[in-house]
């Protein structure tokens, strides 16, 4: 009886979810407030805090907006990659309750995560040195070597 | 009839102008260190190019202008003006190379932001920038907030010349008797408090399971933007990264020592505690910040709903904080400011940022040194009409020592007060022009005047460019205060007319 009931609550919670867009839950704070919504984006920085309630900051994956998501240890164990230069963090879905005010957590804007999925699995990347650049700053570096001779070759006459 | 600069004017200018070229390309080797630490070679190679460039622009004008001679005051202005103008150019190249920015408007935008302070981004995707780049944003408003002539004068310049250059950069006080021991003081003070609070919020960091290498970048940066009160994050989401109240304590303490007058600091530093509570302008400061934080937090209540007690006064009191100093460190975002708070609130935070901090601090703003000496002149006045016609009235406060109020510290004050409000008004105008509620066109254009940086969310890359262009004069005038610019545009308005 306690698993059905148990079922009931996570499908009822699953089905009345949102899927939304970080910038749109700012946007809309007031009508998104305590609901229960699905955000997709990067894992970013790192994870912050010990414990059962550990942070996780998920940014959009297009758009320059993220936010804060409280998350149990279980739930954290499944991101492996948190995006930051040179990093592509995993992509992941948090359902969760969305609190303008977080009660729990006065003076944060947060997500209390109900469910985390990892949908895209992030990955280390190598930038391409730029040959051009590196070409142009070899002449930068013969043009400010004759300047500095010359400026020193006036100082003397001075 | 406007005076001529001279020949002589001219070599000055450029002597020295060149020298303070040849000072950036030189700091650029710190970002570059960093680069080469963490093996962020691309970043290595844009940060070789900058200071090539640099230094070979610098040692070009040196060369053509290699006199030394002492400076006099039109020189000593146009000096500060001009190099804070060729310090963002060329600061923005690595900002540029980097690609997170759309266009060199953009990267010209964000160094002038950060050497005067400021705080207002146009970045893209910063949360995946290379730290050294990252670092150099940082950095640069430790020059900014420092001053970059107040560099330049442990280097440079020397006797009558320092002591103008001095005052060309927004700096009245003399600490110490001499300008080049003052810079001294200056740097002493803010390289212990960069030990002190990087390990502090290092600590912390670590405590919150950052890996020692991140908590640290994040501590140092952190403290360079705070103490500088520009209010640059490592983060997309400043100091909201960090969901910690005692991030958010540490950070408030950090931009309230900022924001103090180094004089004070002094005081402090050679054991005269009691100036705490003696000192006009500080007290002045103090009472304002609790005041206005006191009516927007009732404002705050009023008309929003489903807000503790704890949420509300950790959200006011650290934006009331952050715009007095003029540090523009959020822990909450554009939109709730724009959205969450009442008129009457965002009204109060608009008041605190355009007043900003203490004289001869880091922060921008009409300074409350200037505030108390108004109110003193009309306390003045006011007594004035209350006792006979021949009675002589002296006001008298105590800064550092006790002073007697003169008519031309009203005047000075009186006429800076007036220019900020000016601006402020005029930005926030010219915002409407282009679509955005005065409300919020003004809050953003206090901001950028006052050397602020809190958003209402106007500022970001798809803003007009004019715009842009004039957020840049507000931050650049708002830093130096007007008078040494308006030196510089009479400067340049001279070399249009030969007679």
């Amino acid at each position: 009886m306690k698993k059905l009931f148990l079922i009931f609550l996570f499908s009822a919670v699953l089905y009345s979810s949102e899927k939304v867009k970080i910038k749109e839950l700012y946007e809309n704070s007031e009508f998104y407030n305590g609901k229960s919504i699905v955000i997709e984006g990067e894992a970013i920085g790192e994870k912050m805090g010990k414990g059962d309630e550990i942070w996780v900051n998920i940014k959009d994956e297009f758009e320059d907006f993220a936010i804060g998501v409280v998350m149990s240890k279980i739930d954290i164990e499944k991101i492996e990659n948190f995006g930051r230069y040179r990093i592509k963090g995993d992509i992941v879905r948090v359902e969760g309750i969305y609190n303008v005010n977080c009660i729990k957590h006065p003076g944060e804007r947060d997500i209390h995560a109900i469910k985390v999925e990892v949908i895209k699995k992030g990955e280390r990347y190598n930038e391409e040195l730029s040959l051009k650049k590196i070409y142009l700053s070899f002449i930068l570096l013969f043009i400010t070597v004759f300047l500095i001779f010359l400026y020193h070759k006036k100082e003397i006459k001075v | 009839m406007i005076p001529q600069f001279s020949r002589d004017d001219l070599k000055g200018i450029f002597h020295y102008t060149g020298k303070l070229i040849i000072l950036l390309g030189y700091l650029f080797l710190l970002p570059l260190f960093v680069a080469l630490l963490y093996k962020e070679w691309n970043p290595a190679n844009d940060f070789i190019f900058s200071s090539l460039f640099s230094l070979s622009i610098g040692y070009l004008i040196v060369s053509q202008f290699p006199e030394e001679s002492d400076i006099n005051w039109r020189q000593g202005m146009t000096i500060a003006s001009l190099i804070w103008l060729i310090y963002m150019f060329l600061g923005a190249i690595p900002l540029y190379l980097s690609g997170h920015y759309r266009s060199y408007l953009d990267s010209c935008f964000e160094s002038m932001s950060a050497l005067a302070t400021t705080g207002l981004v146009l970045v893209n995707n910063l949360d995946h920038m290379a730290n050294s780049y990252n670092f150099w944003r940082h950095f640069m408003c430790f020059i900014g907030g420092q001053g970059i002539i107040l560099l330049g004068l442990l280097i440079f310049f020397r006797g009558a010349s320092a002591s103008i250059i001095y005052v060309g950069e927004a700096r009245e006080e003399k600490i110490l008797p001499n300008v080049v021991q003052t810079a001294k003081f200056i740097w002493v003070v803010s390289m212990c408090y960069l030990i002190i609070f990087t390990l502090i919020l290092g600590i912390i960091n670590i405590i919150h399971s950052f890996s020692f290498s991140r908590a640290f970048f994040h501590a140092i940066c952190v403290f360079m933007a705070g103490w500088d009160t520009a209010g640059f994050a490592v983060q997309t989401q400043n100091i909201a990264y960090y969901h910690s109240p005692l991030i958010d304590i540490i950070t408030s303490l950090i931009v309230i020592l900022g924001a103090v007058s180094f004089g004070l600091h002094y005081a402090l530093w050679t054991g005269k505690f009691k100036e705490i509570f003696k000192n006009y302008e500080f007290k002045t400061f103090m009472i304002s910040i609790i005041f206005l934080t006191l009516f927007a937090y009732i404002g705050f209540i009023k008309f929003t709903k489903n807000i503790d007690f704890f949420s509300s006064f950790r959200i006011i009191s650290y934006h009331i904080i952050s715009g007095h100093t003029g540090v523009g460190y959020t822990n909450g975002d554009s939109f709730y400011l724009k959205n969450y708070l009442p008129d009457f609130s965002l009204i109060l935070l608009i008041i605190a940022m355009g007043l900003g901090g203490c004289s001869c601090s880091t922060s921008g703003g009409i300074k409350m040194l200037r505030i108390g000496l108004i109110l003193k002149e009309l306390k003045k006045e006011v007594k004035g009409y209350s006792l006979p016609t021949s009675t002589v009235i002296v006001e008298k406060f105590h800064h550092i020592k006790d002073i007697s109020l003169t008519d031309t510290q009203v005047k000075l004050s009186s006429i800076i007060l007036i220019m900020y409000i000016a601006t402020y008004i005029i930005g926030g105008i010219i915002g409407t022009f282009f679509g955005y509620p005065f409300l919020h066109s003004l809050f953003e254009s206090t901001s950028a005047c006052a050397n602020v940086g809190l958003s209402v969310g106007i500022t970001n890359p798809d803003m007009p460019n004019l715009l842009k262009i004039t957020y840049i004069i507000e931050m650049w005038i708002g830093r130096l205060e007007f008078i040494s610019v308006f030196v510089f545009i009479k400067y340049l308005i001279s070399l249009r007319s030969p007679e």
